[in-house]
C-alpha cells in the first residue's frame, strides 16, 4: 500500500512475439486439455494406469488455465510483456502437471520448487512497480521456506526408504520408525500451508494483488491447491503420523474462521476473494486432517472453479450497494445451526460418523438454511420455485462431485481421529454463524481490536529494506 | 474550556471559521471525483485554472509529484509517424526562442539558436522519465487505508465500526487499536491519541500552529490534499455532489483527511517531499553535437546556449503539444473557413436525426447522411432535461444530466400503458436475480456456509466462465434480452403516480423549444424526427460508464430522448410551442433513440406508439441505421486493430480490456450548423453542437453552449489530456492489475490511493503508444466576431478557459469566412490584438 | 386600545456575494461559524470592479454569483467575518456587516460546535 507504483508508457514489444505467444500457449492448453482424456485412456490399456487423484488435479488446472489464457488473449492484449507473461503462465501450467504426473522425486522437487518462483514471477509481473517486486519477493520467502520443508521430507523419505520412486517411498512410509514419519508428515505440512497461505503463512496471497487478475484467478483456482494435492499424495505418510494430523486439523481450523473474518472486513474485491480463499483453504486441510480425504478433494475442484470465476469477474462490483447488503436469515440459522449440531452429536455417539461429518453436515445445514431463508422472505412463489429448483441443483451437483471424488480416491475416508474434536469443530462453526447473522441482522459492528487486526492482516510492510525509490 | 493560565503565551491557534476558509480553498486542490458507476470525466488541474495553462502545469506537476508533458521519447515517436509536423514544431519553437529574428541569431558559425533547440527536441539524450510520485509513504498508505475502509459502500460485510462519528472521530477511535498506527507514530502517536482535539477543524488549528506556524498555511494544507488526490476528490464528491442519504451514514469532509494529515505529521510520521531530482545539462551534449567550442563562445552566445539548454523535458514537451495543436488546426481550420459559404438544402428531409455532441456521434452521423436524405443535429446528451430518474431497481436515484446542474425534476420510472402484465413478469424476473445473488453472497462469507458454497457452485461457475469465455454473445443474451424488455415495458413517466405533475406545461414548452432555439433547427422539421441519446455496451469493467454520456452524469441517454419525445409529441406542448413562433407540423413524429457506441447499434424506444403513417418511413431509417452502424464498425475497427465482428463479440465479453476507444483523440469543439461541417471528415475527433447565429441575435444560445456543453468539452478534453502525460498521476494506471474498493472505484493491486482519470488502455494502443494526442481543445464558432466576443467577455469561466488558454477559440466569420483567433491574457503584444487572423 | 409593544433583538448581520462555484466554500465556513441559518438567494447579478457580471447561465449552476445573508450574535458574524478573510485572499466575493433587529431572537441560536 501507498508504494510508489509506476507505469511508465510501455515499450513497444516486437510484433511477432506480441502475436504468437499467446495463441500458441492457448492454443497448446486447450490442446492437452482436450487430448488428456485419451491420455487417460492410453495409460490404461499400456498397463500404467493414471491416479485418479493426478487426473482430477490435472484436468482443473489446465480447464483453469486454459480459460484464463483465453480470457488473457483480450484483458492482456496490451500488455507489453506480453509475451513473457504467457510464456510464464504455460510453463506454471507444466510444473503443475508434472509435479502432478511425476512418480519421481527429483522430479517432482523441481517442478514443485519452479511453480513456486514461477508464481511469485507473475506476482510481480509488473517489474517497475516496487509494490509488485516486494509482493513477489514476499511469495517468494514463502516459498522459499515452504519449498524447504518439502524437500527436506522428500530427502528423508526416499533416503530412508532408499528409492526415488514415490509411490514405492509413500508405501515405506508406514514402516518407518514413528517420529520420523511424523517429522515427514510435518514438514509436508508445512510445506503445504505455505502454498494453501494459511497462517503464518498467508501474508503472500494476502498481498499478491499486484498480479494481473487472470493470473489471480489462475493462484486461487490452481495453484493454492498444490498443498492440498501435496497431503492427498502423501496421506500415507499423514497417517502414520497422527501428531500432524492434529496438526492440520488446528492450523486449518485457525485458518478457517481467521480468512472468512478477513474477507468478511476487506473494502476491496481482491483482497476479500484472497481472505476467502484462506478460509477454504484452511478448511480443506482441516477435513483432510479429519480424513475426509473426497470431500477434500471435491472441496479443492469446485473451489477453484468458484474462486477462478470471481476473481475474473471482479470488474463487475462497481455500484454495489449498502441497502443490498445480503442476509440469511438469522431466524433460521438459529433454527438450522443447533438441529445440526444435534444431529452431528446424534451421529458421533452412534459411531457411525466418518472423518467427512464436518464438511457434509455443514453443507446440509446450508441447503436447509437457504431454503429456510427464501420460505420465510417475502418471494413470489415462482421466485421460490426457482431458487428451490436452483438450489436442488446445486445440491445434486455437489453430490456427483463427491461422489466424483470418492471414485477417484484408493481411499476416500480416514478413520475418524477424535470424534468430540470433530464435535467440537462443528460446534465452533454453527456457533460462529449463528453470532454472525445475529450481528448482520442488528447492523452491530465487530468489536474494533479484531476489526483492526483482520483489516490490517497481510498488509505489505512499505518499507522495504534495501528499496530506494 | 481551558483554564486561563497567564504564564502560557496565548495560542496563535486559528478560529473555526479561519480554518474551515482555509480548508475549503486548500480543497480546491483536486476536482471532485465522481464514483465509477456514474463516471465523470473532470479536470485533474480544475483547481489551477485561474492560472495561465503552462504555469498551471508546472505547479501540478510540483504539487502532484507528476511530469509536465508526455516524455520526449514518446512525443518523437507521434512526430515519427506523422500524427504532429515538424514544421508546426519548428513553428511552435521559433516563438519559443522569441520570434524569427532571435531564432535565426547564430550560436556559432552556421549554428543558428533554432538549429539548437531543434537538435533538444529531435535528437539529444534524454533524461530517464522523471520517476512520478513519492516514494514507499507508510504515512499515505495508513491514511489511505482508512479511507478505504471508510467509504466502502458495500463489499464488506462487516463494515468500519462508529463510521457515524466522521472520518476523522471514527479513525481517532480505532487508531488505538492499530499495530500500524503504533509503529508508524510510535510513543507521540499514543499520547496524541488522548488530547488531540475531537473536532476536525480545531485539531486542525493546533496541528497548523504547532507544525507551521504562520508561514503559509494554506501551501501546507493544499499539500497535505494533494498526496492523496483520489480519496480527497471522493471526499469531495461526497460533500458537494451526492445525494445526502447516499453518503449520510458515513460522514466526511476535506477537514477529517486534513486533521488525519495533521495528526500523523505532528507525531513525526509523514516524510518531507522529495525534491525532484537534478536535472541533467545537456550543454556538453549540444557543444559536441555541434562540435562548438565552449571556452571560445563569446559570453552573450554562451548565455543563449545555456537558457536553450536550460529548457527542462516540460517546456521541451509543451513545445511538442503546440506542435499538435497547430498540426490539427491548420488541416482543420481552412477547410472549415471554406466550407462557411456552403448553402443549406432548403428540400424537407426524409428524417431529421438529433444526436449527442460527444465526438463518437459525429462519424456515425456521417455514415446515416450518406445513407439517404438525412439531416442531423448535435446537441448535448441530456436534451436540456436537469432531471434525475427512480426506478425500483437501481435503489437510489440517477442524476440523468451534466454535474454543472441540479436535478428540478425527479422523473420516476412506471410501466407502458398496456403492458402491466410483462412488467410483472420483468419485475420479478428481476427480483429473482437479485433475491439468488444475494442468497449467494450471505451464504459465501457465514462460517457454517461459506464452504458448502464453494463446493456446490463450483461446478456452475465452471460452466459459467466456460461459456462466458468461449461463447460471450450467446452468454450475454439472455441478460440483454432482459435488458431490453425491460426497456420496453417500462419508461420514465411525465406524471407522478397519475396526480401530480412533474413538469408543469409551460415547463414542457420551454425544454421542448429550448432543442430549437440552441441548436438553430428549424420549426418546418421532418416527418420523423429521432432523438438519439447514447450509451455504451461494456461487460465487467469497472470502467464502462465512463464510456456512457457525460451530459447524462455518467448513464446512458436514452430515458432523457424519451421524456423529450414524449412532450415534443404532446399536442398541448405542440400549441403552446406554436404559440411562441416554433409551429411544428402536424405531420410530425418524434422518436426516442439509444446509440449503442460500442456497437454502433441503433435502439428506437416506444415504437408501438408511432403512429401507422410513419411506419413506411420507421423501416426506412431503421434500415439506414443499420447499415449506418456496419460502416461504421467498419471504419472503427481498423483504429481498435480488430475486426469489425469483434467488436459485437468484444462488447458482450467479460475479458474485453477495451470494449471501445471512448472519447480518446478528442480534439476540436464546433459550434455551427452542420452543413459548415457536412463534408469534412472529422475523424470522430469534435464534438459537434449544432448552432445557427441567424436566429440567436442576443447570443443567448451561445452562451448556453459556450457555458455548459463546452465546459463539458473541456473538463473531458483536459482528463484525457493529463491522464495520457502521466498515467500514473493523473490516471489509472494499468486496469490489469486494478481492484475494485468499495463499489465506488478501483485502487492499484493490494491498495493506496483511489484512481483518478483514466487508465492506460483508454488512451494508449497495444504497441503502447499514445492513440490520444495530449492537445487542448480547439474550439470553433461560426458566428459574427461581435456576437462572440461580448458572450465571451460577459463571462467570467469564458474568459477565462480562453484567456489562460486552456481551450483555443477560433471564430469564422460566417459571412466572409475569416478565421480570428483569441488571444491569450498574457501573449506577447507581437502577438497581435485581442484576436488575431491566423490564416487570412 | 393600548399599542402592541414589539420586542426587538440587536443582531449583527453579515451578506456575501460570491461566485457560485464556490458557494460551496462558504456554507461550509458558515457551518463551521455555528451559525444556526443563512438565506442563499441565486443568481445575482451586478456591477463590480471587473466590470458587469452576469446571471446564471441556463445549463450551468456554476456561473454567475450567489448572495448569502446571515443574522447572528455579533461574536459568531465577526467569527464568519475573520474566516471570509481567508477565503478572499485568492477568492472573488464582497461581504457587508450591519446591525439588524429581529423580532423573534430565538429563530438566530448558534449551534453548539462539536465537543470535544
Amino acid at each position: 500500500m501507498g508504494l510508489r507504483k509506476e507505469f511508465d508508457v510501455p515499450q513497444p514489444m516486437s510484433f511477432s512475439a506480441r502475436l504468437d505467444t499467446p495463441k500458441i500457449v492457448t492454443l497448446a492448453l486447450w490442446g492437452v486439455l482436450g487430448s488428456l482424456p485419451i491420455v487417460v485412456l492410453i495409460s490404461r490399456i499400456a498397463g500404467v494406469p493414471i491416479e485418479g487423484l493426478a487426473i482430477i488435479i490435472s484436468a482443473l488446472t489446465l480447464f483453469a488455465g486454459a480459460l484464463v489464457a483465453t480470457y488473457s488473449n483480450r484483458y492482456m492484449r496490451s500488455d507489453a510483456r506480453s509475451a513473457r507473461f504467457f510464456g510464464s503462465l504455460g510453463a506454471l501450467v507444466a510444473c503443475v502437471l508434472l509435479f502432478v504426473l511425476t512418480n519421481n522425486a527429483i522430479l517432482f522437487a523441481l517442478a514443485w520448487v519452479a511453480s513456486g518462483l514461477l508464481l511469485a514471477g507473475l506476482i510481480g509481473h509488473n517489474e517497475e512497480w516496487i509494490e509488485a517486486r516486494a509482493a513477489a519477493e514476499r511469495s517468494r520467502r514463502t516459498f522459499l521456506v515452504g519449498d524447504l520443508t518439502v524437500l527436506g521430507a522428500l530427502g528423508l523419505l526416499c533416503w530412508h526408504a532408499g528409492t526415488l520412486r514415490l509411490d514405492v517411498a509413500i508405501a515405506a512410509s508406514s514402516a518407518m520408525p514413528e517420529a520420523l514419519v511424523s517429522a515427514i508428515a510435518l514438514l509436508l505440512l508445512a510445506g503445504a500451508a505455505a502454498r494453501c497461505a494459511l497462517p503464518p503463512f498467508s501474508g503472500w496471497l494476502l498481498s499478491s494483488m499486484t498480479a494481473p487478475t487472470p493470473i489471480s484467478a489462475l493462484m486461487h483456482a490452481g495453484l493454492v491447491n498444490a498443498g492440498g494435492f501435496l497431503l492427498l499424495r502423501f496421506t500415507p505418510v499423514l497417517e502414520a503420523a497422527p501428531a500432524a494430523r492434529y496438526a492440520a486439523i488446528a492450523l486449518g481450523f485457525i485458518a478457517a474462521l481467521w480468512g472468512i473474518g478477513i474477507m468478511a472486513v476487506r473494502p476491496d474485491i481482491k483482497r476479500s476473494l484472497a481472505g476467502s480463499t484462506v478460509s477454504q483453504m484452511g478448511f480443506m486441510i482441516m477435513s483432510l486432517g479429519l480424513g475426509a480425504y473426497a470431500a477434500a478433494l471435491w472441496h479443492i475442484v469446485a473451489h477453484g472453479l468458484f474462486k477462478a470465476w470471481l476473481f475474473l469477474n471482479a470488474g463487475s462490483a462497481i455500484g454495489v450497494q449498502a441497502d443490498r447488503r445480503p442476509a440469511l436469515d438469522s431466524r433460521v440459522v438459529t433454527v438450522i445451526a443447533p438441529t445440526t449440531l444435534a444431529i452431528g452429536c446424534v451421529l458421533a455417539l452412534s459411531g457411525s460418523a466418518r472423518g467427512d461429518l464436518v464438511p457434509l453436515l455443514l453443507a446440509a445445514a446450508t441447503g436447509a438454511a437457504t431454503l429456510g431463508t427464501i420460505l420465510i422472505e417475502k418471494v413470489g412463489s415462482a421466485s421460490r420455485l426457482t431458487i428451490a429448483a436452483i438450489l436442488a441443483g446445486l445440491a445434486l451437483l455437489h453430490v456427483l462431485g463427491f461422489e466424483l471424488a470418492q471414485a477417484a480416491l484408493p481411499i476416500a475416508h480416514a478413520a475418524m481421529l477424535s470424534t468430540s474434536l470433530a464435535i467440537f469443530i462443528l460446534a465452533t462453526f454453527l456457533g460462529g454463524w449463528v453470532w454472525q447473522s445475529r450481528r448482520i441482522a442488528s447492523r452491530s459492528p465487530l468489536p474494533a481490536p479484531l476489526y483492526v487486526r483482520l483489516l490490517n492482516a497481510g498488509t505489505l510492510s512499505p518499507a522495504l529494506p534495501g528499496e530506494r525509490p | 474550556m481551558n483554564m486561563h493560565s497567564p504564564l502560557v503565551a496565548t495560542d496563535p491557534l486559528l478560529t473555526r471559521t479561519e480554518v474551515a476558509g482555509l480548508v475549503a480553498l486548500a480543497a480546491r486542490t483536486v476536482p471532485p471525483m465522481w464514483p465509477l458507476e456514474s463516471a465523470i470525466a473532470v479536470n485533474p488541474l480544475a483547481g489551477f485554472e485561474d492560472r495561465p495553462f503552462s504555469e498551471a502545469v508546472r505547479a501540478a506537476a510540483e504539487l502532484f509529484g507528476a511530469r509536465e508533458s508526455l516524455p520526449l521519447e514518446v512525443w518523437r515517436g507521434l512526430l515519427d509517424r506523422g500524427r504532429i509536423e515538424e514544421s508546426a514544431l519548428r513553428d511552435a519553437a521559433i516563438r519559443a526562442l522569441g520570434g524569427t529574428y532571435k531564432a535565426m541569431a547564430n550560436i556559432a558559425p552556421g549554428v543558428m539558436a533554432i538549429d539548437v533547440l531543434m537538435a533538444r527536441l529531435l535528437e539529444a539524450e534524454t533524461a530517464k522519465p522523471m520517476a512520478s510520485g513519492e516514494g514507499s509513504d507508510p504515512a499515505a498508505a495508513f491514511i489511505a487505508k482508512w479511507c478505504a475502509a471508510f467509504f466502502d459502500q458495500a463489499i464488506s460485510a462487516s463494515p468500519m465500526p462508529h463510521r457515524d462519528l466522521g472520518l476523522y472521530r471514527a479513525v481517532l477511535t480505532l487508531a488505538r487499536h492499530d499495530a500500524e498506527y503504533a509503529k508508524l507514530t510510535g510513543e507521540a502517536g499514543q499520547t496524541l491519541l488522548l488530547t488531540v482535539p475531537r473536532d476536525p477543524y480545531e485539531a486542525i488549528a493546533e496541528g497548523l500552529a504547532e507544525c507551521v506556524g504562520d508561514s503559509d498555511p494554506l501551501g501546507h494544507l493544499s499539500a497535505h490534499v494533494a498526496r492523496l488526490p483520489g480519496w480527497a476528490g471522493h471526499i469531495r464528491w461526497r460533500a458537494e455532489h451526492a445525494d445526502r442519504e447516499r453518503v449520510a451514514h458515513a460522514p466526511a469532509g476535506i477537514a477529517d483527511l486534513l486533521a488525519l494529515w495533521l495528526l500523523l505529521e505532528r507525531t513525526g510520521a509523514v516524510p518531507e517531499r522529495e525534491e525532484r531530482s537534478a536535472r541533467g545539462n545537456p550543454v556538453r551534449w549540444l557543444a559536441r553535437h555541434f562540435g562548438l567550442d565552449l571556452e571560445g563562445l563569446d559570453p552573450a552566445k554562451a548565455n543563449r546556449l545555456a537558457d536553450i539548454a536550460s529548457l527542462d523535458e516540460g517546456s521541451l514537451g509543451g513545445l511538442f503539444m503546440q506542435a499538435a495543436e497547430w498540426t490539427y488546426a491548420n488541416a482543420l481550420v481552412p477547410k472549415l473557413q471554406h466550407a462557411t459559404r456552403v448553402e443549406p438544402t432548403a428540400a424537407r428531409p426524409d428524417a431529421q436525426l438529433v444526436f449527442c455532441i460527444d465526438v463518437r456521434s459525429e462519424p456515425f452521423r456521417r455514415q446515416i447522411e450518406r445513407t439517404g436524405s438525412y439531416e442531423t443535429f448535435g446537441y448535448a446528451g441530456f436534451f436540456g432535461l436537469p432531471i434525475a430518474l427512480h426506478s425500483e431497481r437501481a435503489g437510489h436515484r440517477k442524476r440523468l444530466l451534466p454535474v454543472l446542474l441540479s436535478p428540478q425534476h425527479d422523473v420516476t420510472e412506471g410501466v407502458v400503458a398496456g403492458k402491466a402484465d410483462e412488467a410483472n413478469q420483468v419485475a420479478a424476473h428481476d427480483l429473482r436475480s437479485v433475491q439468488t445473488a444475494s442468497l449467494f453472497n450471505a451464504a459465501k462469507l457465514g462460517t457454517g456456509s461459506a464452504f458448502a458454497t464453494a463446493e456446490a457452485t463450483g461446478p456452475l461457475a465452471g460452466l459459467a466462465m466456460m461459456a462466458r469465455t468461449l461463447a460471450p454473445r450467446l452468454a450475454e443474451r439472455s441478460r440483454a434480452r432482459q435488458e431490453q424488455r425491460r426497456q420496453q415495458v417500462f419508461e420514465p413517466k411525465l406524471v407522478y403516480q397519475t396526480d401530480s405533475d412533474i413538469f408543469s406545461l409551460a415547463e414542457k414548452i420551454g425544454y421542448a423549444s429550448a432543442l430549437f432555439h440552441l441548436t438553430g433547427m428549424k420549426a418546418e422539421t421532418a416527418r420523423l424526427v429521432v432523438l438519439a441519446g447514447h450509451g455504451a455496451s461494456a461487460v465487467n469493467n469497472p470502467y464502462a460508464t465512463a464510456l456512457d454520456c457525460g451530459a447524462c452524469g455518467g448513464h446512458a441517454g436514452g430515458a432523457n430522448a424519451r421524456v423529450l419525445v414524449a412532450m415534443l409529441n404532446d399536442p398541448e406542448v405542440r400549441q403552446g410551442m406554436a404559440a411562441q413562433g416554433v409551429a411544428i407540423p402536424h405531420d410530425t413524429w418524434f422518436l426516442a433513440a439509444q446509440h449503442d457506441t460500442t456497437t454502433d447499434e441503433v435502439t428506437i424506444f416506444d415504437r408501438c406508439r408511432v403512429p401507422e403513417s410513419h411506419l413506411a418511413e420507421l423501416a426506412t431509417v431503421e434500415r439506414d441505421l443499420k447499415a449506418a452502424g456496419k460502416a461504421n464498425r467498419e471504419r472503427r475497427a481498423p483504429l481498435l486493430n480488430r475486426t469489425p465482428e469483434d467488436l459485437l463479440i468484444g462488447a458482450a465479453h467479460w475479458g474485453e480490456i477495451r470494449p471501445e476507444w471512448g472519447l480518446a483523440g478528442n480534439a476540436a469543439f464546433l459550434v455551427g450548423p452542420r452543413n459548415w461541417s457536412k463534408d469534412i471528415d472529422l475523424e470522430g475527433r469534435a464534438f459537434l453542437h449544432s448552432y445557427n447565429w441567424e436566429t440567436d441575435p442576443s447570443g443567448e444560445a451561445l452562451t448556453t453552449i459556450l457555458t455548459a456543453p463546452m465546459v463539458v468539452a473541456q473538463w473531458i478534453s483536459c482528463q484525457y489530456l493529463f491522464s495520457t502525460i502521466d498515467n500514473q498521476r493523473y490516471g489509472a494506471g494499468d486496469k490489469v492489475t486494478q481492484n475494485v474498493l468499495g463499489g465506488i472505484g478501483v485502487v492499484q493491486g493490494n491498495g493506496g490511493d483511489l484512481k483518478v482519470g483514466l487508465p492506460c488502455q483508454s488512451l494508449f494502443t497495444d504497441m503502447g503508444e499514445p492513440f490520444h494526442v495530449p492537445q487542448r481543445l480547439l474550439t470553433v464558432v461560426q458566428a459574427p466576431l461581435e456576437l462572440v466576443e461580448a458572450v465571451v467577455t460577459g463571462n467570467d469561466i469564458l474568459a477565462r478557459l480562453f484567456g489562460k488558454g486552456w481551450v483555443q477559440l477560433v471564430v469564422v466569420d460566417p459571412q466572409t469566412g475569416k478565421a480570428l483567433r483569441w488571444r491569450e491574457d498574457d501573449a506577447d503584444e507581437q502577438d497581435g490584438y485581442t484576436i488575431r487572423s491566423i490564416t487570412c | 386600545m393600548t399599542a402592541f409593544e414589539l420586542s426587538l433583538h440587536r443582531l449583527r448581520k453579515i451578506e456575501i456575494v460570491v461566485r457560485a462555484e464556490d458557494h460551496h466554500m462558504v456554507e461550509d465556513l458558515l457551518e463551521a461559524s455555528g451559525i444556526g441559518g443563512w438565506t442563499k438567494i441565486r443568481d445575482v447579478a451586478g456591477m463590480g470592479h471587473s466590470g458587469f457580471h452576469q446571471g446564471k447561465t441556463i445549463f450551468n449552476d456554476q456561473t454567475g454569483l450567489v448572495m448569502y445573508v446571515g443574522v447572528a450574535e455579533s461574536k459568531v458574524i465577526s467569527d464568519v467575518a475573520r474566516g471570509l478573510s481567508r477565503l478572499f485572499e485568492t477568492r472573488a466575493g464582497v461581504t457587508f456587516l450591519s446591525d439588524v433587529e429581529v423580532i423573534r431572537s430565538d429563530y438566530f441560536a448558534t449551534h453548539e460546535t462539536v465537543a470535544r
